[in-house]
């Protein structure tokens, strides 16, 4: 159930360029979170509501708590990364994000030890039945398009499904986790680059992994559908049962996830993303034009109805 | 909390009997059901729920963006376009979900004509779930209707007086505070027919995007709401319960204009509202009802008052 947490922070930091990750004890989200949700998180010093006051005798203290300036008014939906529920890491959260505004620098400047306020599990994640039929799975992120899918793939292996990921970015400093050079090169791609890198965090869970990058200096040189087309190509007519994609990132690049899917026939479910007010589905800022039932658009919230979509039902076209 | 147990916070609104005075304004509370999901949601702080402003067809909003912060974490600029199904579904559809609903509900009328608000109240007047309602004359996102129905007298008058027309329901008008003088309208308002005014909508606001040069918002502009706005919502609602006084008119004024504790509240009823809403609170604290509830109790145990009603209108102008 939606509930608010207060989270301490364990750990955080920065990958790549500008990225943040940020490991949270939070031991009920890390439970409770599926694939494909989200938190919202108070991106400034905690709130007095999340104290426990016996009496209002310190009205006033909280009165001046409330009109900190250096507070944030919205709380700012962020993708869980990973959820710990055993291990040493059992009861933490990880999310990870890039310093895009005054809501992300904020958080990117606390400590660990400091403690901030979630409120989650928020929206609905990925149709896990579906993903349990799967004998392939093919995630294709751009940039920190990533964050989300993690979750996903990490579900996906303990399935034993076959787990493809595509990361793509601009350049290997861009990748929002950590890479590392790698020897292994993906058997379907024809031209292979001089210094292939790979995300660790995805190979340790059973996931072959292909990252593409805009300048090639580092990993495959092009656009992360160009990797997913080859795949989905080479694997075509193969007896490997039902495939499904995934995506989230840019919208364009989802949308030619989404047609390159389409093209093999297979089902695509897209994470999309918006600004959002509330997060709870009553403000309708994140609210898009869907495909309802006979093709006849309408409205859905991303908060609530969202954000996972099937690729289908997306109107591409919109922005 | 025992000295508070005997603190009075029932108030009566246009012949409605409220739990609390506050209310949680429309757009803020979607159809009144999301809130429930979440886990602690204290519902019987909210005296009334004003639900999502609702027009004869369905509508689909703006563009997004359609939420941006302003500076500072003061404010926030919205321009969600009156997105809403349509008078018919949310009759069908929404208002049977709220049956259990302890809360008064209050059904939120916008239209692009005359004729359109006199529908949508109609529709609204035979719902026994709906126990008053309130006319939007004051969306400042819309191309036609809405904000220019409350800048105009004569216009705002026939707006009511069509919705008048049609319901004996309590009838309240929300006012744009984006006019030179409010008070020609609140008489307008009054005039027509309004049980009670709720002061005030947004303000006209916009934000640019300095590396596109592009306005933030895919509307251009939106309606500038928060602890920005308190200042001058207070000022609006000074300015409309002096007018009043001075004319011995008595139609209670429901504050709303970026109220976030107690004493924002507080500062808006002893200057003359009657009650209070709440909206960009709820989004930055799902707590923020019952945190103003028990904040409320308190500051009146301080002040030595027993009732909330007897702060109204006792600011000290001489």
């Amino acid at each position: 159930m939606i509930h608010p947490e207060l989270a301490t922070v364990v750990e955080s930091r920065t990958v790549g360029r500008l990225h943040v990750r940020m490991r949270l004890h939070a031991p009920r989200l890390a439970r409770e979170t599926l694939p494909g949700q989200f938190i919202n998180v108070r991106c400034g010093p905690q709130d007095f509501s999340s104290r426990v006051f016996d009496d209002w005798a310190d009205f006033s203290d909280r009165l001046a708590d409330r009109q900190d300036p250096t507070r944030n008014l919205l709380l700012r939906p962020f993708a869980v990364h990973r959820a710990w529920t055993c291990g040493p890491d059992a009861g933490r959260i990880e999310i990870l994000f890039k310093v895009v505004g005054r809501g992300t620098k904020v958080l990117a400047g606390m400590k660990p030890g400091d403690t901030l306020e979630l409120l989650g599990p928020l929206g609905k994640g990925f149709d896990l039945d579906w993903c349990a039929k799967l004998s392939t799975a093919v995630i294709v992120a751009g940039g920190v398009g990533v964050a989300p899918l993690f979750m996903l793939a990490s579900w996906l292996r303990d399935h034993d499904v076959r787990t493809l990921v595509i990361v793509g970015a601009m350049s290997e400093h861009e990748v929002p986790m950590e890479v590392a050079d790698s020897r292994v090169t993906l058997s379907f791609m024809a031209t292979r680059p001089e210094v292939t890198i790979t995300a660790r965090e995805f190979e340790e869970i059973g996931c072959e992994v292909g990252i593409v990058t805009m300048t090639g200096r580092k990993g495959y040189l092009g656009l992360p559908t160009e990797m997913l087309d080859r795949f989905l190509h080479f694997t075509e007519g193969g007896a490997r049962g039902e495939a499904g994609v995934f995506t989230c990132g840019p919208f364009p690049m989802m949308k030619a996830v989404a047609e390159h899917a389409a093209d093999h026939d297979l089902r695509c479910l897209a994470l999309l993303e918006e600004r959002m007010g509330c997060g709870v589905g009553v403000c309708m800022a994140c609210s898009c034009r869907v495909k309802g039932p006979g093709g006849t658009p309408e409205r859905k919230r991303i908060c609530i109805d969202g954000p996972v979509f099937d690729a289908s039902e997306v109107i591409w076209n919109d922005r | 909390m025992t000295a508070e147990k005997g603190i009075n916070l029932k108030v009566r609104l246009a012949g409605l009997e409220l739990d609390t005075p506050l209310l949680v304004a429309s757009g803020t509370f979607g159809w009144g059901i999301e809130f429930e999901r979440i886990e602690g949601f204290a519902s019987d702080a909210v005296g009334a729920m004003v639900l999502k402003g609702t027009t004869f067809d369905p509508r689909e909003g703006n563009l997004s963006p359609r939420i941006v912060e302003t500076a500072g974490g003061a404010g926030i600029l919205n321009s969600i376009g009156l997105e809403n199904p349509g008078v018919e579904v949310v009759v069908r559809e929404y208002l049977p979900r709220l049956a259990g609903v302890r809360a008064k509900v209050i059904a939120n009328v916008a239209g692009s004509t005359v004729d359109e608000y006199g529908k949508v109240a109609a529709r609204f007047d035979s719902q026994d779930r709906v126990d008053a309602v309130e006319i939007n004359v004051s969306c400042p996102n819309v191309r036609h209707g809405g904000m220019q129905f409350g800048a105009d007298p004569s216009l705002c008058a026939e707006a009511v007086a069509a919705c008048r027309n049609v319901t004996k329901k309590p009838l309240i008008v929300k006012l744009s505070p984006n006019v030179t003088d409010i008070r020609a309208i609140a008489k307008a308002a009054i005039d027509a027919g309004a049980d009670a005014l709720t002061i005030a909508n947004t303000w006209l606001g916009t934000a640019v995007d300095v590396r596109t040069r592009r306005p933030i918002l895919g509307n251009v502009s939106g309606g500038l709401s928060g602890p920005a706005v308190k200042p001058i919502a207070l000022q609006k609602v000074l300015e409309v319960a002096t007018w009043m006084r001075e004319r011995r008119l008595d139609v209670p004024i429901i504050a709303s204009g970026g109220i976030m504790t107690a004493e924002d509240a507080l500062e808006f009823m002893v200057t003359g509202a009657r009650a209070f809403q709440i909206g960009t609170a709820l989004f930055s604290d799902f707590r923020a009802p019952e945190q103003i509830i028990g904040g409320m109790k308190s500051l009146l145990g301080e002040l030595g008052e027993h009732d909330v009603n007897a702060v109204v209108g006792t600011i000290k102008l001489t």
